[in-house]
């Protein structure tokens, strides 16, 4: 038997003890990063500090195509736990017929996250201090107190972050076809902004945008034509990437 | 061949090279352009407007002033200069660092953004833009991707035939929409084909699918 | 001092040093996008666009060229572009001719033949008038104009030779 599996059949016994509806990861102590891989459902990561009573949980919800919602004790053949070189990939089934499968995670926040989403769900997460990285197709990505960087690549559905403790030689980059940006920066962040909005867009910014280009902000008025940009917040550092094709940019001091 | 030594002989004398042309055809011509230029050359000139001036004015004031170097110019330096350069070219002789070494040592996923980014602030020439075609094609991080078609916007000129073809092979659509925006720009004469046969697509994202038509439509109006 | 100590002084980060070249190219750089565009708000954020990239891309001057055809084929390459853009949509229309090119303030400042050859202008193609303005207002050398164009040297000179014929012909269907 595989190491990893024999790790999950000791995790299914023991959650059995936690309780039911939680499956206890603890036993993966030496991970620094946590790969999640799912197709539809939700996925929701919180980043736990270390004196947190449980520190690292995950909570399954299989929806079927009745809408039955059931959370899983058994996860085997749902979702497939592995770790391989300090990453601990979690991958849900590919479905059979309509059915999602939600995670809900609790992971040590200075855990790096990548999480990919195939085709469906809103993803959330917050406090997660080593940065994140998203790859989401249908739906909305809402990250909070997020250290470091972050990746969001979106299809369909609107990105809102906010970050803290972010590193200032790292990049932010939030990606998305259809929907509006919201980013929160701390006050004294120093970024090189490139801001694209190519339809129905307006960009609104709590910060002065130094840049050779003619910006409105704040007008709040959706522009028919593509606004591209490229300015400075106090003075210019790493690069804050946004880009949209359809929807406006907000950036906001957290 | 005769045409194009009639019409430099012409171009020699408006521009002031020769004084007389043999050709008196070519010397009437030749004449009446060199008086167009004269009137055109003698149009005045419009004012840039003051919200133009007062715009640059309010960037360069944005551009943070680097400290100068404390250089203290003696007899010495240029040969201090010579020396240091030569030194250079032998290190980077030997090192042989390409755009591509530097890249390829990197690991990190926000790393390898940050170089593609900086890349904006250098000129790019022939053979960066073909392996910025071949990471385009590599790289599996979509942000990356489409921080890399971003850069290769500003080169729309030299983009070629390795760049149409990267939607052939692009199944994120944020990426296929960034490559669809730069491709609309081009106007490449081959493009019709590729997009017809890439709107065939299964699950091709509706918004996509939208631009990518929208793109044909117009080329074949 | 001459532009390539400007210039120099820009590369070792006294970016003030920008004003001055703009000072000095601005005019020449903005009726350049403007007799070719006749876009007021298009040849501002052209000339914009020109400066901006001049401090992004200031790196990539060469110590041996001139700064001031490498400033103008900047300014030619971000011009080439928004042409691109806008080829298939732009049209100009018998009434704009007339007037094209100047401003009517300035009309009375320049004689009829004048104002016959700008209405020849505004009758040529895009590129025509392109390269055409980019030979007589920017002065810039045939080997400058192949360079932006990417054709050849002879090529250039052709193209503006054949342009100017054109405008020629034009002129001499326009009525006084």
């Amino acid at each position: 038997m595989k190491k990893s599996k024999l790790l999950f059949l000791v995790i299914s016994i023991l959650s059995y003890n936690i309780g039911s509806s939680q499956i206890d990861l603890s036993v993966y102590d030496d991970i620094e990063s946590v790969t999640v891989t799912s197709y539809w459902g939700d996925i929701n990561v919180i980043g736990t500090e270390a004196s947190a009573d449980r520190v690292f949980t995950m909570e399954v919800v299989h929806t079927d195509s009745e809408n039955n919602a059931v959370r899983l004790d058994q996860i085997e053949g749902y979702v497939d736990l592995s770790v391989e070189n300090k990453q601990l990939y979690i991958e849900t089934r590919t479905p059979e017929g309509f059915e999602s499968i939600d995670l809900n995670l609790k992971i040590p926040a200075h855990l790096f996250l990548d999480l990919k989403l195939i085709k469906g769900g809103n993803i959330y997460a917050d406090n997660l201090k080593n940065g994140v990285e998203i790859n989401i197709l249908n739906g909305s990505v809402k990250i909070e107190r997020i250290g470091k960087y972050a990746l969001v690549n979106a299809a369909n559905g609107e990105i809102s972050a906010e970050f803290e403790n972010i590193d200032s030689d790292k990049p932010v980059s939030l990606v998305t076809m259809n929907g509006g940006i919201t980013v929160s920066l701390p006050g004294n962040i120093k970024r090189d902004v490139r801001m694209i909005s190519r339809k129905n867009g307006y960009i609104q910014s709590d910060f002065p945008l130094a840049s050779g280009d003619k910006i409105s902000l704040n007008t709040k008025q959706y522009s028919k034509t593509p606004i591209i940009h490229t300015a400075r917040i106090n003075g210019g550092g790493a690069l804050l990437f946004l880009s949209t094709e359809n929807g406006p940019l907000s950036i906001k001091k957290s | 061949m005769k045409e194009e030594l009639f019409e430099k002989d012409i171009m020699d004398f408006v521009d002031g090279k020769a004084k007389d042309i043999s050709n008196e055809e070519a010397a009437l011509i030749g004449h009446d352009l060199k008086q167009i230029v004269y009137d055109l050359k003698s149009m005045p000139l419009e004012k840039v407007p003051t919200t133009t001036d007062k715009s640059i004015n309010d960037f360069i004031k944005g551009i943070p002033q680097q400290k100068q170097s404390i250089l203290r110019l003696n007899k010495w330096w240029p040969v201090m200069v010579a020396a240091a350069s030569f030194a250079l070219l032998i290190l980077v002789f030997n090192q042989g660092n390409s755009l591509q070494d530097d890249y390829q040592i990197l690991a990190s996923n926000p790393d390898k953004l940050n170089f593609i980014y900086k890349l904006n602030e250098k000129e790019l020439n022939g053979s960066d833009i073909a392996w910025l075609n071949s990471e385009l094609k590599k790289e599996n991080n979509p942000n990356i991707k489409v921080t890399i078609v971003d850069l290769l916007n500003n080169y729309q000129s030299k983009l070629d035939n390795d760049f149409i073809r990267q939607l052939e092979d692009e199944s994120t659509p944020s990426v296929q929409m960034a490559l669809l925006n730069t491709l609309e720009e081009i106007q490449y004469e081959d493009l019709n084909n590729d997009l017809w046969a890439f709107t065939e697509r299964k699950n091709l994202d509706n918004m996509v699918k939208s631009k990518a038509s929208s793109i044909l439509s117009k080329s074949t109006n | 001092m001459t532009d390539e100590l400007l210039l120099q002084k820009i590369i070792r980060g006294e970016t003030q040093v920008l004003g001055v070249l703009y000072k000095r190219y601005s005019t020449l750089l903005f009726n350049y996008f403007y007799r070719v565009t006749k876009d007021y708000n298009a040849s501002n954020d052209l000339l914009m666009e020109t400066f901006a990239r001049i401090h992004k891309y200031r790196h990539s001057y060469k110590p041996s060229r001139k700064v001031r055809p490498w400033i103008f084929q900047i300014g030619s390459n971000l011009l080439k572009d928004h042409l691109k853009k806008i080829s298939k949509t732009i049209s100009i229309h018998e009434s704009d001719v007339q007037q094209i090119g100047v401003q009517p303030d300035r009309y009375s400042e320049i004689s009829d033949r004048q104002r016959r050859t700008q209405q020849a202008m505004a009758r040529l193609k895009l590129s025509e008038r392109n390269i055409v303005t980019q030979y007589y207002l920017l002065e810039m050398s045939y080997e400058a104009i192949a360079e932006t164009e990417n054709i050849t040297v002879n090529n250039a000179r052709i193209k503006v030779c054949r342009a100017l014929k054109k405008l020629k012909a034009l002129l001499k269907d326009i009525k006084t």
